[in-house]
């Protein structure tokens, strides 16, 4: 027994470190096949600087009720878990608080514009099959580059490869 | 004939290598403009408020360590004034801006043995903060004293650290540091005006760098010294201008105007 309870111990920590759980168990699966105003909703919908700022931002809860203004029912037309924690921030007029959970190390420069706005790369490139998400990640995301991939690319590209292009 | 049908191969063979580019490649290699940055200092206008060096220590995250004697005289410095003596013996002595001059052909360049140096090729004097090993020699090097060496750990104050600038990367203890032309805001204009399909212009270049936009006299022009039509090319080309040790051959991109009125 006791072996049992070390075992379970043992297998408890050495797992990767748990996210902190976000305000809203955001499924980009569901909103990515949602169509509004006849077109299909993409990332800049929501990152809305993903093209021209260096950071693809999260959206404000203004952004949310633009389409959650009135509850989203679901197929049994009742309003699912997550519409009632939108609905809940909204009454409270309290903001969403996002847990951002891809980082660049601090020495790195690799802003959105350049790679969305400019080169016009597909989001999932650097980011992987974010659109398959039906909930959020409990552990970090590890898609991020490894200079030797970033500097492939941008030679692939015709992009600088100098030092100070992508290094703060 | 023969140079037709070689024109035809070119373009034939051509085509599978340019569909199997990926998506953006065309705009990502599209021909970008070499600049020559460069700066002018106009001393008529300069009252030596040193607005330019506290601007600069703001923008660039450079430590200060404060009042401490241990770090008399060795305080990094990227932007600050050099004295001159005067040239009455009644005369109050003259003080010159001195950013790194971003020399067409640096000796601190040269001497680095680990490449943490290296000339930008649009002539930026860059400086690469974790390859550099802290040997010094670039120090030793510039004619000019523009490269300062992190003789400790910076260490920011809780306020100092909310107030850091997140777009240059702060130093660690063990390396050299030294004037970038405010790299990282020239990088930005170009990114925001080639996603406008533009160049970035003259008149948003002029007070770019930190220094520059903090002079309350507008004593320091910065832009394109290839580009006729800019004010620093025209400043440079000024009977007004000269350059510092003109006789080493460094050829700085920095020129300063002369003083004219008293």
């Amino acid at each position: 027994m006791t072996r049992l309870v070390v075992l379970a111990l043992v297998a408890a920590c050495s797992r990767a470190p748990r996210l902190p759980e976000q305000p809203i168990a955001f499924n980009h699966a569901l909103h990515l096949s949602v169509e509004l105003d006849g077109r299909r909703l993409g990332c800049v919908d929501c990152h809305a600087g993903a093209e021209r700022a260096e950071h693809a931002g999260l959206p404000a809860l203004r952004d949310c009720l633009r389409c959650h203004m009135r509850p989203q029912l679901g197929e049994r037309g009742v309003p699912s878990e997550r519409e009632a924690a939108v609905r809940k921030l909204a009454a409270a007029a309290a903001p969403t608080r996002w847990v951002q959970i891809t980082r660049n190390p601090g020495h790195v420069y690799a802003p959105h514009r350049a790679h969305v706005g400019i080169a016009k790369l597909p989001c999932a490139e650097c980011h992987g099959d974010v659109a398959a998400w039906t909930a959020p990640p409990t552990e970090p995301v590890q898609r991020l580059l490894r200079m030797t991939e970033c500097i492939a690319c941008h030679r692939t590209h015709g992009a600088s490869t100098w030092c100070g292009a992508c290094h703060r | 004939m023969g140079a037709d049908r070689r024109a035809f191969l070119r373009g034939t063979l051509a085509l599978p290598v340019l569909a199997a580019l990926p998506r953006g490649a065309e705009a990502a290699a599209a021909p970008h403009r070499r600049r020559r940055w460069g700066m002018a200092i106009d001393l008529d206008r300069c009252a030596a408020c040193n607005a330019c060096s506290v601007a600069c220590r703001q923008e660039n995250n450079i430590p200060s360590y404060g009042a401490d004697p241990e770090f008399h005289g060795a305080r990094p410095e990227w932007m600050s004034m050099l004295w001159q003596e005067p040239e009455r013996p009644d005369g109050l002595p003259e003080l010159l801006p001195l950013p790194c001059m971003h020399c067409a052909d640096p000796p601190c360049v040269k001497v680095c043995p680990v490449g943490a140096t290296y000339k930008d090729p649009d002539g930026i004097t860059m400086q690469v903060w974790d390859r550099c090993i802290g040997c010094r020699y670039c120090m030793v090097a510039c004619p000019y004293s523009r490269r300062s060496f992190n003789w400790s750990e910076p260490a920011w104050t809780a306020s100092e650290q909310q107030m850091l600038n997140p777009d240059v990367a702060t130093r660690p203890h063990g390396v050299v540091e030294k004037c970038t032309f405010c790299h990282h805001r020239v990088r930005a204009l170009s990114e925001r005006a080639r996603l406008e399909g533009r160049e970035p212009g003259d008149d948003e270049l002029q007070r770019l760098p930190a220094c520059a936009a903090a002079c309350p006299a507008g004593a320091i022009t910065f832009g394109d010294l290839d580009d006729a039509a800019s004010k620093v090319s025209a400043q440079a080309a000024s009977p007004r201008a000269f350059r510092l040790l003109e006789h080493l051959g460094t050829e700085p991109s920095v020129y300063y105007l002369k003083k004219e009125r008293g």
